[in-house]
């Protein structure tokens, strides 16, 4: 009960929220009717109040055909809707975390667009998050006017995607598809043609290894069919199972969804993705060497899966599109993906909402589709817009100029095409479906077995890894863990939250008896004193205490919620710990954590140390040597990275220095897996050799010299003057400072974020990353802050102890 | 110093010690300037010296290197072009040496005569030092920019108004693409600004896009492999090179197939005009220019109007045969001329563009700025008075309420972040000041330093003070604060780089572009722009700081606060 309460306080959101929403909304009706009566005879439209409506993502900065073609469907927007202005919303953008965040830091950020570009896959968590507003009201305004005027738009499989189904049982439409984009396959015209093939798509499964077999033959270096690596492998291993009649996920009743990429119609598209990589008909390939804008890889490129949406997305001289070959099976499994716009729950002012409404339902409209066909037509683009659209917007003229044989293709792309996994809690089934495959291409037993040609073991190790994943993923994704399990972790949560708040206690008790001991009583002040000093201390003793202490207590109730930003958070007592630990990513994390602190506490820690020894017993040259030494401090932080991984770069300053020395790295340090944490180490290292010299220098300078000469007289040598003088000098001082590298070390995430990100495949995703990632990236508060906590108990340790030294030192400027 | 007596610094094993540290010393020493070199060098390179390692930028001693550097920069980092434009077979900005001749004025004389007669468009040129993929900041992409805001109010809002645009920042304002082959965008407002723009630029910095050297000199040269003898084989002729076939302005009977095809599939429309013939015939079928073209035309209803075919005409009619275009000595004679002022851009462009982006046309700087002085002012008075209140007045709980400020310090910092983040939220603070500055404004640790130090100061002149009856804002200004300079500096200073260096917590808690912090700032520019422009930004970025440290280098050097044991 006392939770309860104490949970109220500390959590406005705990409001009921639809109050506000509602009064506003009152008085927006009621100053609607009041404008109305005294307006009468003016049109509804001139009533409205001119509105800045926020669109993420909106088009017409750059003159590209495609660009061009968005700006003119805002130009006909703006003379159709004159009382709305569109601003571009604008927000930060991660490196390295791929696009689908920036909406959600937006969104956190208190910058939401009101309009959000979503996809598929996104849609589900979006809603549950009540992030998006229902659209219904609007539709049924609509069809009230034009029964017909969702049919074409909506499609039976789009439908099924775009609208949800709410806990009372009621569905909503919560976005609008802008356009609809069909997967395929894209060939290299020039490389079909040096190897004498027909110039078309290979039919199926069969076809395709023997095309890029006979691609191989003759241009060797070819990297034959290009498949995406890792987190997004998916978006092209799907094709495969599609097409030999598996799934990813299967709804095995309403809103209940499981994974299912185990079945043996999925064994077989794995099995085929191996075949393929395994005889080197096809390579993997980041997606930034995907977007094929270096002409070196496009030249070697024979064949990849894309989309085409109202326009191909690669040059129509270099590549021709064809659909995505039959499995064994007869299956044709392409996939079918839209550019959705949904409207932000968050907005308070009705006259924005219909503004997005009416931006939502225009971008998707004939009217915006006909703008673009056209615009592309004009810019000569006639050739590369899917012909479907050149039939329907009234340009058949332009058929002839399309790739012979499109439209047949294009016709049934729609029909058999399938969306990406979106059911409930499905939104990273594909980054899911990533673990297995590259565990499978990285088995050791599974290539012995290939090569000796036992095609059923092969079958079987690939079908024991993905049983493993199913369940995995069911586990961690749908969050499907049996109710004994769940008692287990429980119990073990518990354990560790005990542990922790044991932690926490012990380190409280000490601190006080620590510091009772030093304090000592003295003289006190009376009457008026009292509170003048109460009120010189005020400022920043209520300051102490909102930004320090109550987070604190506060920190303690929203790991045990499920933190919802915009809707009611729900008690979960301690299934946040629960889940953490037994998320394999996060203690992949704390062994990220370990390995960098493992390189910073020996290499970050000691160079400065060392550095200061070396210019204290050099008898010229300190000065020179120290400013030098100095100057990289002239950079920030972010500077230092920012410049660093250039450095880092594929064909930047440490790769050519490799090269002189005859070390050829091929890729960044960044990409790399064995070099990545090391990138994020030296440029500490490098810019705080210096700096952090500077302390133990002026430690060194208070060693009296008399100490010295007696040594010398004593007959003492370098290493005895070092072990005996200089050591002793330093140990305090090197104590305390390694006390506080350590807590640094374990809470820093920002270098790594600037220079990796966490990556090549999470390697250097420290657990304080994965706080900010899950946290501000993800809006998962509830289990980042579990993990907080887990490593805030781990270094409170520390922080004892440094607390203890700190109360027996004296600080002293240096003279 | 004093680590070994000048007596034992003599011994021959000593020396050896001396050499290895010195050694040490001297590589570390290198580690640590030659990357600064490698980014003052790299923040002057462009195009295709952007990654090498140079520790000098060489152009400025070296005309060869400088001519390179200059054909580089004006031919849009293209390759082919260079060749296309010169008539000369494949030959490389990165490679070309100095012309031996001087540029041959007759023969410009003649195209300026030609260029003042016909005024062809603008978009027969290509404008040079337009590079558009963001490995340097060109001149006449900055220019272009510059020209656009000036003619439309000033401001990049204005400049929407006028053009129905949302561009975001001026670095989204690029020159629009137009090329030799491909398809040609139909004039909208901004694209004739740009050919407005392009009017005030002299002639001997455009580049005339030549279609006949296109065609002869790369378009032919690809479909034979390079090899002239495949050629000659195929239609019984006998060219020593590439550059020798003729191209002619309609149907020819030599390579008739690839003519057509060129010119029908590959070539941009605008160089393409219909014969009578096949003006009749468009009408009849009811189609526009470029569609017809690409369609149904007959190759003998085309005819190419580039302006090296339309030169090569006039020409003619003026008495000189053969005449063609003369790029290579226009590009000398503006190298001649402007030497100085390229060398200058080169060194220039990218610091204009980044400061540009954050002072001119942003508000990075301005953010940090107020940031900074908010910052440090509050850590001087929010931290002084709580130490003072501590140190003057010794109350029963004083010892209490320091723990109560030290504690802080163990408390674990990302627990603290994510809370701090949603009360900043609830309070509508996100996206101001305030919650960059209030959250980390009193510091326990810089609490206890200064109770420290107060306590240190003699007692004798607070009583002095009180006898003259100064007030207790007198006695903390002009005792305590007066004489606690030197560990203020220090608290002053760590504030400074604290707000100089805002970061993660401003990409959380400040997300909105007109609240970017420098930091936030060039770390959204680098994933965007190409190696030199960054090193322009983080050299720009060491600036404010390299001042301060000038002017605090006592302070750095002496206030360097050193526990010792009790």
């Amino acid at each position: 009960m006392k939770i309860l309460t104490l949970r109220k306080r500390f959590s406005p959101h705990f409001k009921n929220q639809r109050s506000p929403i509602f009064a506003i909304f009152l008085f927006a009706t009621l100053l609607g009717f009041l404008t109305l009566n005294t307006q009468a005879g003016e049109s509804a439209s001139a009533s409205r109040k001119n509105v800045t409506l926020r669109v993420a993502g909106l088009a017409g900065a750059n003159p590209t055909a495609k660009d061009t073609a968005e700006w003119q469907v805002v130009q006909a927007f703006n003379k159709k809707f004159p009382w709305i202005t569109l601003e571009s919303a604008q927000g930060i953008n991660v490196e390295g975390i791929g696009d689908e965040v920036g909406p959600l830091m937006m969104i956190a950020g208190g910058i939401a667009p009101d309009v959000l570009k979503l996809n598929f896959h996104m849609m589900d968590g979006y809603v549950r998050q009540g992030f998006l507003y229902p659209l219904d009201s609007f539709i049924a305004k609509e069809e009230a006017k034009d029964p017909n005027a969702y049919k074409d738009r909506l499609p039976a499989q789009i439908k099924k995607t775009v609208s949800r189904t709410l806990p009372d049982g009621t569905v909503h439409y919560y976005a609008l598809p802008k356009k609809l984009l069909f997967s395929g396959i894209y060939y290299n015209k020039a490389l079909f043609q040096q190897a004498g093939l027909p110039m078309r798509a290979p039919k199926d499964w069969k076809e395709l290894e023997d095309f890029s077999r006979r691609i191989k033959a003759v241009v060797p270096d070819s990297y034959g069919l290009v498949l995406l690596k890792g987190e997004q492998a998916s978006w092209h291993l799907m094709n495969f199972i599609w097409s030999a009649g598996g799934d990813a996920v299967k709804e095995i009743a309403p809103g209940e969804w499981r994974a299912v990429f185990n079945s043996p119609e999925a064994v077989t598209g794995y099995e085929f993705y191996y075949k393929l990589i395994q005889e080197k008909l096809a390579t993997q390939l980041d997606e930034q060497y995907l977007s094929l804008s270096d002409p070196h890889k496009e030249e070697k490129t024979a064949m990849t899966f894309g989309y085409i949406g109202e326009i191909l997305s690669l040059d129509p001289n270099k590549w021709s599109f064809g659909p995505v070959p039959v499995g064994p099976t007869g299956i044709r499994g392409a996939e079918v993906n839209a550019n959705l716009y949904g409207m932000f729950a968050g907005i308070k002012d009705p006259d924005v909402r219909q503004a997005a409404w009416e931006f939502i339902n225009f971008e998707g409209s004939d009217e915006a589709q006909r703008i673009r066909v056209k615009s592309f037509i004009e810019l000569g683009n006639a050739a590369i817009v899917n012909p479907l659209d050149l039939e329907r917007y009234g340009f058949s003229e332009y058929l002839q100029l399309s790739q012979p044989g499109l439209v047949e293709e294009f016709k049934e792309a729609v029909k058999t095409a399938q969306p990406e996994p979106n059911g409930k809690n499905c939104d990273v089934a594909y980054v899911e479906m990533t673990y297995p495959l590259d565990q499978i291409l990285g088995d050791s037993d599974i290539s012995k077995d290939w090569k000796a040609g036992k095609k059923t073991e092969v079958r079987e190790e690939i079908q024991k890894i993905l049983n493993k994943a199913v369940a995995e993923t069911n586990e961690r994704m749908i969050g499907i863990i049996p109710p004994q399990e769940m008692h287990k972790r429980r119990i073990v949560a518990a354990f560790v939250v005990f542990g922790v708040i044991f932690a926490f206690l012990i380190v409280g008790g000490f601190i006080l008896r620590t510091f009772h001991a030093v304090g000592v009583a003295t003289a006190r002040v009376k009457g008026k004193q009292v509170y003048l000093a109460w009120a010189i201390l005020a400022p920043a003793l209520l300051l102490m205490l909102v930004w320090n202490y109550v987070p604190l207590v506060r920190g303690v109730f929203i790991s045990l919620l499920d933190y919802q930003l915009l809707l009611k958070s729900s008690f979960v007592g301690l299934d946040n710990f629960a889940i953490i630990l037994f998320d394999s990513r996060f203690w992949g994390s704390m062994w990220a954590t370990l390995q960098y602190a493992m390189w910073m506490l020996t290499l970050g820690f000691f160079t400065p140390i060392l550095l200061a020894y070396l210019l204290h017993i050099t008898p010229r040259g300190t000065v020179f040597y120290r400013t030098i030494f100095y100057v990289p401090a002239l950079l920030t932080g972010t500077a230092v990275f920012v410049l660093w991984k250039e450095f880092f770069g594929e064909t930047g300053l440490m790769n050519s220095f490799l090269h002189l020395l005859h070390i050829p790295v091929e890729r960044a340090w960044t990409d790399d897996p064995h070099l990545a944490m090391l990138s994020c180490v030296l440029p500490t290292v490098w810019a705080s050799a210096g700096p952090g010299c500077l302390i133990y220098l002026a430690a060194l300078k208070t060693i009296p010299e008399e100490q010295f000469e007696a040594a010398e007289i004593d007959g003492a040598g370098f290493f005895a003057k070092t072990r005996d003088i200089i050591y002793p000098a330093l140990k305090p001082l090197i104590l305390i400072n390694f006390i506080g590298a350590v807590i640094v070390t374990f809470q820093t995430s920002q270098n790594i974020l600037l220079m990796t990100a966490g990556g090549p495949n999470r390697g250097t995703e420290v657990t304080s990353l994965m706080i900010f990632y899950e946290a501000f990236l993800r809006l998962k508060f509830g289990t980042s802050t579990a993990m907080a906590w887990i490593i805030g108990s781990i270094l409170v340790g520390f922080s004892i102890v440094q607390l203890r030294k700190l109360s027996q030192m004296e600080f002293k400027t240096a003279k | 110093m004093s680590f070994f007596s000048p007596i034992t610094s003599r011994s021959t094993s000593i020396r050896w010690v001396y050499l290895l540290v010195y050694i040490v010393l001297t590589l570390g020493g290198l580690s640590m300037i030659l990357p600064l070199l490698v980014t003052v060098t790299g923040s002057t390179a462009g195009g295709y010296d952007a990654g090498a390692i140079s520790f000098f930028p060489r152009f400025l001693v070296d005309d060869q290197e400088m001519w390179r550097r200059y054909l580089d920069a004006k031919y849009v980092g293209r390759n082919e072009m260079l060749g296309v434009s010169w008539g000369e077979e494949k030959i490389l900005p990165s490679k070309s040496s100095l012309p031996a001749n001087p540029p041959d004025e007759k023969k410009i004389q003649l195209w300026e005569q030609f260029i003042k007669e016909t005024n062809p468009p603008q978009n027969f040129f290509l404008l040079g030092f337009t590079r558009l993929n963001n490995k340097e900041a060109v001149y006449y992409n900055r220019e272009y920019v510059r020209w656009l805001l000036k003619q439309n109010g000033g401001s990049l809002d204005s400049l929407n108004a006028a053009f129905h645009t949302t561009f975001a920042t001026t670095r989204q304002i690029l020159p629009p693409i137009v090329d030799i082959i491909g398809p040609f965008s139909p004039p909208t407002p901004i694209t004739l600004a740009y050919e407005a723009f392009c009017k005030t630029v002299p002639l001997n910095r455009k580049i005339a896009w030549n279609v006949g050297n296109y065609y002869r000199l790369f378009y032919l040269p690809v479909k034979f492999g390079w090899d002239i003898k495949a050629y000659n084989a195929k239609y019984h002729t006998s060219y020593a090179t590439f550059s020798a076939i003729p191209f002619s302005p309609t149907l020819p009977k030599e390579a008739a197939d690839y003519w057509t095809t060129f010119v029908k599939k590959t070539l941009s429309t605008r160089f393409i005009e219909l014969t009578v013939e096949g003006e009749a015939v468009r009408k009849q079928n009811g189609m526009d220019k470029a569609t017809f073209i690409r369609t149904i035309a007959k190759p003998e209803h085309l005819r190419v109007s580039s302006i090296d075919t339309l030169f090569a005409a006039w020409a003619a009619k003026h008495g000189v045969l053969n005449a063609h275009i003369p790029q290579q000595d226009l590009d000398y004679q503006d190298y001649l001329h402007s030497k100085g002022f390229w060398k200058m851009q080169f060194i220039t462009q990218n610091y204009m563009y980044v400061l540009n982006e954050i002072v001119f046309q942003g508000v990075a700087l301005r953010n940090t700025l107020i940031l900074i002085v908010l910052t440090v002012g509050g850590a001087l008075i929010v931290n002084p008075l709580a130490a003072y209140a501590l140190s003057r007045f010794k109350m029963k709980q004083s010892y209490t309420i320091l723990l109560f400020f030290l504690l802080t310090i163990s408390f674990p910092a990302e627990v603290r972040l994510i809370p701090n983040f949603l009360l900043l939220k609830e309070l509508g603070w996100l996206n101001t000041f305030a919650a960059l500055v209030v959250p980390g404004l009193v510091n326990g640790f810089s609490v206890f330093l200064l109770k420290g130090f107060f306590d240190s100061l003699p007692r004798e002149l607070y009583e002095a003070a009180e006898i003259d009856g100064a007030s207790e804002w007198v006695i903390f200004w002009g005792v305590t604060m007066n004489l606690s300079q030197p560990i203020l500096a220090v608290i002053a200073l760590d504030a400074f780089t604290g707000a100089y260096g805002a970061f993660m917590f401003a990409l959380i808690t400040a997300p909105d572009p007109k609240m970017w912090t420098l930091m936030v700032y060039i770390y959204q520019l680098r994933q965007s722009v190409g190696p030199a422009i960054v090193y322009a930004s983080v050299i720009l970025t060491a600036i404010p700081v390299l001042v301060v440290f000038l002017f605090a280098q006592n302070i750095i050097l002496r206030g360097i606060v050193v526990p010792s044991e009790k």
